[in-house]
């Protein structure tokens, strides 16, 4: 699993490349907690594009992120067709900002 | 009516006692501010199932009726209303109505639009505590709280996971993927409230999920996808509304005798072993008051409350059927008593043909007989024995109403509730009681300001008191009212005529006048007494079965009403004696003794006799009974006692004890003084058989005329 940051003036992009699961999920959610306490006016912008693998770990992650718990807004704007048929079959929409 | 709807009716009517009985309670202890939980819990139960029965009978009205009553019962369950004493008594109406719904389906009548409109009369009274929203009865529950209740059709799923489920490699979106390649999955809700906002864990599981599934799939397919979870789960499968019928169907077509529910539901298919050892830990683990096992698989397992109900009728169905408590029409006890009864005369029969032939093995072969006839009879009397305790919790009701329609505040005490009487017995004391009950609530307890002047606690008090003692059974009914004013009595008496002035009674005889026909002090005519039929003919009831009632007052304390009964009327043991050539029986548990009649001393006047110096008086059999006397040269005292009182019967003969069978008298011998019944004899005799009480009391009447 990959995690980089961007930082511009209106967001922070974050793009995920790799397996979002039980075995990477401390160390992205320890990225996210960081994140979490710095610019907080500023949403978060994720880029799942190049997820391959997510398991219930990285759903849960992804539903505490986009829950009002986590300090920042954030959006997921960028999905593939696994992400999608995935949020699909749990009929879940983590693509809206909270 | 076949078995199944009378199982249902018997049980209602079972369960509307519990309702009466436990509303009655919490209305005696709401004033104290205590209402037991496991009560009110006990309450709501049985409208519940009276509900859940009731439905399955198609009996519609019924259910929509307790719905309301059920409703009322859960919010009180809940804490969200209090039952107050406005609201325990409409609920005690809704019990009455209940009890004639049940009532009118056991007499397998219609539901009348005179019932109906009481219905509504009753429904009009509960409305202001019922829940607006809850109005409407719910006809199929499902399981899963939080899911849209339009998928009866689907297989509803719902669980959680212990938080170190990711940790162990397990993966609940991976069983909705597995969930969803065996059908269809209609909805799917993930629950993330357990998500903390601080502290949070990425590798802990907070998530809860629940799916709705489309499947042809069978249960244990869908369990499947929780083969390698199930120890760390929480599980609810709830299954679709058409394999709930299927599940209904097969319960009810189980005939396993004396199936538990676990095991009803087991074999269904509805639950599997782990799901029912589960739920029996977490029922073991409860604090009391505990719940039921279906209220537990219901909540835990989702098993649906329908097939629960269901499950729960098939149990008591199948107990009824074969298990270690059955239900029997006392019919056919009455039945089983009559043939013992005969098998009894035929066995004296025998014995006297023994007699005549005299041959030791037959003799042998006879005793042996005789003694496992005993055992027959004793074993068959006592399929009949019931407590009495049941009766006693009607009157509970009796004088709650009484009361309150006279504006008296009265406590109820009831002792002894588990005595056992012959379920006949029991059936033929009830209204003499309730009789006695009433007139002590109407004329004994004073009214609040009379008792609070006369220094008595403002709330009168009424105590019913059942024991055995001497082979009967004593009912004491005692009131610490206003008591028998005598001179009020001998007034009344000489005014109609009973008595006359110089009569001399003492005050226990005037006393006693309550028990003449057409006699009553009551100043008013009320609706409840005061109308002259009351207490002679709750004695002539007593009387009837072979009891006695006597009374005790003592002006400004109370009164005290004594009734004695034997156990059982059926088949008894008793003294077979005779004179005159007349056969008669004694009832042991009456005898005393036996003497020989010119050992004892004769007392002056020639009533009584001096025995071991105690007076006791007696009568002479045939002379009472108009016999022709017989010259025998030796002449027998039997001494007998019904409660604390003894007298003498002189007789002829004593051949020993027996068993009796006692048969009614016919009509013809109704007038005769002093016997009770008769009985067919091995030689085929009629021996009578003597109501010692009448008796004692005769030889009282005698021996005090003498003296006076």
């Amino acid at each position: 699993m990959e995690f980089k940051k961007r930082e511009n003036k209106e967001f922070t992009r974050v793009n995920i490349t790799g397996d979002l699961t039980i075995y990477n999920a401390e160390k992205l959610w320890s990225h996210f907690s960081d994140l979490e306490t710095t610019e907080v006016e500023k949403p978060i912008k994720i880029n799942l594009e190049k997820v391959e693998e997510i398991d219930t770990s990285g759903v849960q992650l992804l539903m505490q992120l986009n829950s009002k718990r986590y300090k920042r807004d954030v959006e997921i704007d960028a999905t593939n067709q696994e992400f999608n048929k995935l949020m699909k079959l749990l009929e879940l929409n983590l693509t809206q900002a909270h | 009516m076949d078995i199944p709807i009378d199982s249902f009716i018997a049980e209602a009517r079972e369960l509307i006692q519990v309702l009466e009985s436990g509303l009655l309670t919490i209305e005696s202890h709401s004033e104290l501010g205590q209402i037991d939980s496991e009560l009110l819990n006990d309450i709501f139960r049985a409208a519940h199932t009276i509900k859940g029965s009731a439905g399955l009978f198609g009996l519609e009205y019924v259910v929509e009726f307790t719905h309301d009553l059920e409703n009322i019962l859960d919010r009180a369950r809940d804490g969200e209303l209090e039952i107050t004493v406005d609201l325990n008594s409409v609920l005690l109406k809704a019990t009455d109505y209940l009890s004639l719904l049940i009532e009118t389906c056991a007499e397998q009548q219609p539901i009348t639009p005179d019932i109906v409109g009481k219905g509504y009369e009753i429904t009009e009274l509960l409305s202001p505590w019922l829940d607006d929203d809850e109005s409407e009865p719910e006809l199929i529950e499902t399981a899963a709280t939080t899911e849209p209740d339009d998928f009866n059709h689907c297989w509803v799923i719902s669980w959680s996971m212990q938080r170190d489920a990711l940790k162990n490699g397990l993966d609940p979106i991976a069983i909705i993927k597995f969930l969803s390649n065996i059908g269809t999955l209609e909805y799917c809700a993930i629950d993330d409230s357990d998500c903390p906002e601080d502290e949070f864990d990425p590798e802990a599981l907070y998530l809860k999920f629940a799916v709705a599934l489309t499947s042809n799939a069978s249960k244990e397919d869908i369990e499947d996808a929780f083969l390698f979870v199930k120890d760390e789960s929480d599980i609810k499968i709830v299954a679709p509304q058409s394999a709930v019928e299927k599940y209904i169907e097969a319960i009810k077509h189980q005939k396993n005798k004396g199936a538990k529910l676990g095991e009803i539901l087991i074999q269904a298919g509805v639950i599997n072993q782990e799901q029912l050892e589960k739920a029996l830990n977490i029922q073991s683990e409860l604090e009391l008051p505990k719940k039921q096992l279906g209220e537990i698989l219901h909540e835990k397992t989702g098993v649906s409350q329908d097939v629960v109900n269901v499950a729960v009728t098939q149990q008591k169905i199948q107990r009824v059927t074969g298990g270690k408590s059955i239900r029997v029409d006392s019919a056919r006890l009455d039945e089983l008593i009559n043939l013992v009864g005969e098998l009894v005369i035929n066995q004296q029969a025998i014995g006297v043909h023994n007699e005549r032939i005299g041959d030791s093995l037959l003799d042998e072969s006879v005793n042996s007989m005789v003694g496992l006839t005993e055992q027959v009879r004793d074993a068959a009397l006592n399929l009949r024995m019931v407590q009495i305790g049941e009766t006693f919790q009607r009157f509970r009701r009796v004088v709650r109403d009484t009361a309150s329609e006279l504006g008296k505040d009265i406590e109820l005490v009831l002792i002894g509730e588990e005595t056992e009487l012959d379920r006949s017995m029991v059936e033929k004391v009830t209204d003499p009681l309730t009789h006695i009950i009433r007139n002590s609530i109407d004329h004994g307890i004073e009214q609040q300001a009379h008792r609070i002047a006369n220094g008595k606690a403002a709330q009168g008090k009424i105590k019913i008191t059942a024991q055995h003692e001497s082979g009967n059974v004593v009912i004491e009914v005692e009131d610490d009212g206003g008591g028998i004013d005598p001179e009020r009595i001998k007034a009344k008496a000489i005014e109609k005529g009973l008595i006359t002035e110089d009569a001399g009674l003492t005050d226990q005889e005037l006393v006693n006048l309550i028990f003449h026909p057409g006699f009553s002090t009551a100043a008013a005519v009320t609706n409840l007494s005061g109308r002259g039929v009351g207490m002679d003919v709750v004695k002539r009831n007593i009387e009837e079965l072979q009891g006695s009632v006597q009374v005790i007052s003592k002006l400004g304390i109370g009164t005290l009403m004594t009734i004695r009964l034997p156990l059982t009327m059926a088949i008894i043991d008793g003294f077979h004696i005779a004179t005159s050539k007349t056969d008669f029986i004694i009832p042991q548990n009456t005898l005393v003794e036996c003497i020989d009649f010119d050992s004892v001393e004769r007392t002056e006047g020639g009533n009584g006799v001096n025995l071991r110096g105690e007076y006791v008086p007696y009568l002479t059999l045939s002379k009472l009974l108009n016999l022709p006397e017989q010259d025998f040269s030796k002449q027998n005292l039997v001494i007998v006692q019904f409660g604390k009182q003894r007298a003498g019967i002189l007789v002829d003969e004593l051949f020993g004890e027996m068993q009796t069978v006692v048969k009614p008298l016919s009509p013809i011998f109704k007038s005769l003084k002093g016997v009770g019944g008769c009985s067919l004899l091995g030689n085929g005799n009629i021996a009578f058989i003597l109501d010692v009480a009448q008796l004692i009391e005769m030889a009282a009447i005698k021996e005090h005329a003498a003296s006076h």
